[in-house]
């Protein structure tokens, strides 16, 4: 970079937009943090009325919160059964599967993901009411939530399948493998990383969802419901303390997640260095087998 | 066809494939086809009691479909949101373009990580819990209004929460990470070289970003803006939160026709959103001549 | 019965194309056996219709008098070397070595002490608890063939397994492979595009073209005694006159040739009329003496034909000398270098000579395209 005026120049403004950017993000959250422990009826800073960690022991002590808590890890937890199995056949019908009508097939079990959450909530309910008369209720939570999350599954899957190596599902069947041996001994262990990532989205996405959610639901409460219902009525600090915990919570679990994947990267990319040094090596040494035998 | 079946077959057994061909078909046919065929046809229906289901008043009607589009009321509240949500598109993307830009260029360099994380963070705070954060900094007491008394461009609170300009900014907010993600993701595959170039040939800034930056970046601003486009026509949790009790969205014209049980009607609103969006979808990827294909990169 | 391996008239077809056409061969239990040939000669098929992988459209492969047919790859007796290996990069080298003998269920002992046996035989003793990553080109070769050999395969086959390393290392390996093949008596397959290769380490050789088996000999035979035109201009250099057959005698036939008439062996028993081509290799061609007439044919002298040199090119063990005869068409002559070997200039006048019954005479027929494929 030259340091001419107008480059100077250029660089506080790009400076200065950033760092706009980044208070506009953050200072919104920051301040709904921060009122959790102002000693105020109201929610707000403004006057500040000296600190407290009460609102957290309120926000503690309802009985109403835990339940709702209880119920969203309930569906969260049928949906990841649900929808890992499914987003895995998706995946290897899209990448491993020699068909005609593909991207047909594709756009259907994409189409949920753009599809708005409560649509696919009432088409959910009016088609299993309308089908059995059974209401709105939980299961239902897990059938919608499963029709988009299984795509998300599905993408996080072909990704790493399109990397896959077919010769190593023949090597495995050369060996003397069954299929079902194939699928549990090659085909389980490589996918493992993008399995685990995918319960781990998966169940942020169904612990977090709304809209689907509230269509189908019925008489039942979940987490975000229950905060919602919080924020409309009326609020006290005592939902800051909540979203204090759940900020707080989802920072460390988000930035332990990409700290993984980092170091997953780099300790890789150690591995390939350490294969090319045993490679040099190896052709500076003669083996014995190389002569004939006897 | 049948070979690829055969190799399938050899490949992954009779059991692997009925797990392959099994699972797809009861997710696309229970979980999305199906449900999404009984909406139409019940939004083709009179809403009536359960026990007059198939009985004689229970015709094709597109009566449901001439309320939703006829009554000046809803379509007032269809014409809001489909406005503001291209309002929101266009404000995000104006924002998104500069952050994507700069992070690109930032190349590989430690502080790009370290702001990428930082967006992150925000992304994943549910947005519920966001638009709640907007709503005490908009309140009428809140800190936004204190300052803007404090520098008096206003003499008394400004009700930003009985308005549909509290539930616009709640909505930029939420999805604004939306747009600059895929832009981010087009802009950093261009390479630095074109841009240098066209530099040391002597283009000015802005015919850079109109000949090589925008042209790159298109199926990202397209797959931005639509996925922005439909979560804001789609919000219901923000509308909800940020916009009181005056302003109506038509995900809240559909919830309160669930409210009320009546699904038919509630279907028929569903289906005209769900139609007005593909028009703006099918008209972002005319305007950029991207195929779904691009923006599934 | 001991497990000989034949195919019988063995057809595959692709929709429309057919891959392999009718192709039979037999081979004893022990042989090392290579299909050579340019890629897409269908080569690749037959060791996948060989391992299971695919099924033949004609034709019977049969294992100790045995069909195969029906038999799927993880239930037949051979062992495939992947072209890239296809080793489990997620287990370890005995992992990998032993996955036979785990998914016929057999002990953790029993498997612990077969991976011990297979790495000492390939020498890779104390690698058993090393990631396949940790591993080098070639320390990787050895684990695939230990894992392969692990299942104690009747047949073991080998897709072109050492094109992914360098050339020394691959020089290493062929002296390697050939010891390991003899110390076992396991039949090797080898599935091969560089006749290097297959000539150095395989008691035969069948060379394929366009899904046929062109000459099926062992390696002198098939360098020396090509018996097609296609196998003449694939294995080794060749140079290649053509013209009509004019007279046949005792065993030799003479040609008419834009050059002139050319005498060479006939072991085809080519008639006279017919097209051939006369093949003869670089190194049976020399510079004619100054005593030496371009007279040719019953005297038996030798074939002269004035050229003219365009390059010299300096091998070390041999020289290499190019040079282009009057119709443009190049000659090469390749000699030892025995020290004595005359200095020439591009634009130089020389001739080449050759004894006729160093060249041979073959039916005018398909060549192999030069290039890429020659290693």
């Amino acid at each position: 970079m030259t340091g001419t005026s107008t480059d100077r120049i250029l660089r506080a403004i790009v400076v200065g937009y950033l760092v706009l950017f980044f208070v506009y993000m953050f200072a919104p959250l920051i301040y709904m943090m921060a009122v959790a422990f102002n000693d105020s009826r109201i929610p707000t800073l403004n006057p500040w009325r000296g600190f407290t960690l009460n609102w957290f022991v309120v926000m503690w002590e309802d009985t109403r919160m835990w339940q709702s808590i209880w119920k969203s890890v309930v569906i969260a937890f049928w949906v990841i059964v649900l929808s890992i199995p499914l987003g895995l056949a998706g995946a290897l019908f899209m990448v491993r599967l020699q068909v005609p009508g593909k991207p047909l097939i594709y756009s259907i079990l994409i189409s949920p993901v753009l599809m708005p959450g409560i649509i696919i909530g009432l088409s959910t309910l009016v088609f299993w009411d309308a089908s059995f008369d059974i209401g709105g209720r939980w299961q239902l939570s897990v059938l919608g939530q499963s029709s988009f999350i299984s795509a998300y599954c599905m993408l996080l899957f072909m990704a790493r399948l399109q990397r896959f190596d077919p010769t190593l599902e023949e090597a495995a069947a050369d060996l003397g493998a069954t299929p079902l041996q194939v699928f549990w001994t090659i085909m389980v262990p490589y996918m493992r990383p993008a399995i685990l990532s995918a319960v781990a989205i998966s169940f942020f996405q169904s612990f977090e969802n709304y809209n689907t959610t509230t269509f189908t639901i019925g008489n039942d409460n979940t987490f975000t419901m229950y905060i919602v219902g919080k924020v409309r009525k009326g609020v006290t600090p005592d939902t800051n303390a909540l979203a204090f915990v759940l900020v707080v919570a989802t920072v460390i679990g988000g930035v332990a997640y990409e700290l993984v994947r980092r170091r997953e990267m780099k300790r890789a990319a150690r591995r390939a260095r350490r294969a090319q040094q045993a490679d040099e090596a190896l052709v500076a040494t003669p083996t014995p087998v190389a002569q004939p035998a006897d | 066809m049948f070979a690829g079946l055969r190799e399938a077959v050899r490949r992954f057994g009779y059991g692997g494939l009925t797990f392959i061909l099994g699972g797809c078909a009861f997710w696309a046919l229970f979980l999305i086809v199906l449900p999404n065929l009984m909406m139409v046809d019940q939004a083709f229906r009179p809403f009536l009691p359960r026990s007059e289901w198939g009985g004689p008043k229970d015709v094709y009607t597109i009566a449901n479909f001439t309320l939703a589009l006829v009554d000046p009321f809803n379509q007032l509240i269809f014409l809001k949101t489909i406005w503001a949500s291209v309002l929101v598109t266009v404000v995000a993307l104006a924002n998104a373009y500069p952050i994507s830009f700069i992070l690109a260029r930032g190349g590989q360099s430690g502080w790009v990580g370290i702001l990428m994380i930082g967006l992150l963070i925000p992304f994943w705070v549910n947005e519920i819990l966001r638009s709640f954060a907007w709503l005490l900094l908009l309140a009428r007491l809140g800190p936004i209004n204190d300052l803007l008394l404090l520098l008096g461009i206003v003499d008394e609170p400004y009700p930003f929460l009985r308005q549909d300009m509290g539930v616009i900014i709640g909505l930029v907010y939420a999805y604004i990470l939306f747009m600059i993600f895929p832009l981010y993701s087009a802009m950093e595959s261009l390479d630095p070289n074109q841009i240098d170039a066209a530099r040391d040939l002597g283009a000015p800034w802005w015919r850079i970003h109109w000949d090589i930056v925008i042209p790159h970046s298109k199926p990202g601003i397209a797959s931005g803006c639509i996925v922005t486009f439909m979560l804001a026509a789609g919000s219901f949790a923000v509308p909800q939160i940020l916009g009181g009790t005056r302003s109506m969205w038509v995900t809240q014209l559909i919830y309160n026709q669930f409210d009320a049980i009546n699904w038919n009607q509630g279907a028929a609103y569903g289906l005209v959103l769900v139609a007005l969006c593909l028009v703006f979808v099918l008209a972002m990827m005319a305007v950029f001549r991207v195929s779904l294909k691009d923006i599934a990169k | 019965m001991k497990n000989d391996l034949e195919l019988d008239r063995v057809v595959k077809r692709f929709g429309d194309f057919t891959a392999v056409h009718g192709v039979s061969v037999s081979i004893p239990q022990g042989e090392f056996f290579s299909f050579l040939g340019p890629s897409g000669c269908g080569k690749t098929t037959i060791l996948r219709m060989i391992s299971g992988f695919i099924d033949p459209s004609e034709g019977e492969i049969r294992l100790a008098g045995r069909n195969l047919a029906g038999i799927g790859p993880n239930k037949r007796p051979t062992a495939l070397i992947f072209q890239n290996l296809a080793l489990f990069p997620l287990m370890s080298v005995a992992d990998n070595i032993s996955y036979g003998l785990r998914v016929r269920g057999a002990s953790r002992e029993e498997r612990r002490r077969k991976a011990d046996e297979m790495l000492e035989l390939v020498a890779l003793e104390g690698y058993a608890d090393k990631r396949i990553d940790e591993l080098s080109g070639g320390q990787k070769q050895r684990i695939a063939i230990a894992r392969a050999l692990a299942v104690e395969p009747a047949v073991l086959l080998l897709d072109e397994p050492l094109s992914a390393l360098d050339l020394k290392l691959r020089q290493h390996m062929r002296a390697e492979l050939r010891a390991l093949q003899r110390r076992t008596g396991v039949t090797f397959i080898y599935i091969t595009h560089d006749q290097g290769e297959a000539l150095a380490m395989s008691d035969r050789v069948a060379v394929m073209s366009q899904g046929r088996i062109e000459q099926m000999a062992n390696s002198t035979d098939i360098y020396n005694n090509p018996e097609t035109a296609f196998v003449a201009s694939f294995v080794g250099e060749n140079n290649m006159f053509s013209g009509k057959v004019r007279m046949t005698a005792d065993g030799f036939g003479v040609i008419d040739t834009p050059l002139g008439t050319m005498r060479a062996s006939n072991p085809r028993g080519l008639t006279v009329g017919a097209d051939a081509l006369l093949f003869v290799r670089p190194e049976r061609v020399r510079l004619a003496g100054a005593g030496e007439t371009t007279a040719h044919g019953d005297n038996g002298g030798r074939n002269v034909i004035e050229s003219e040199v365009i390059d010299e090119v300096f091998e070390g063990l041999a020289v290499n000398i190019f040079m282009k005869n009057p119709k443009g068409r190049p000659i090469a002559i390749s000699v030892t270098n025995d020290g004595a070997v005359p200095v020439l200039h591009p634009g130089e006048r020389q001739r080449a000579s050759f004894a006729a019954e160093h060249a041979i005479l073959l039916p005018a027929g398909r060549l192999a395209e030069r290039g890429s494929e020659k290693t």
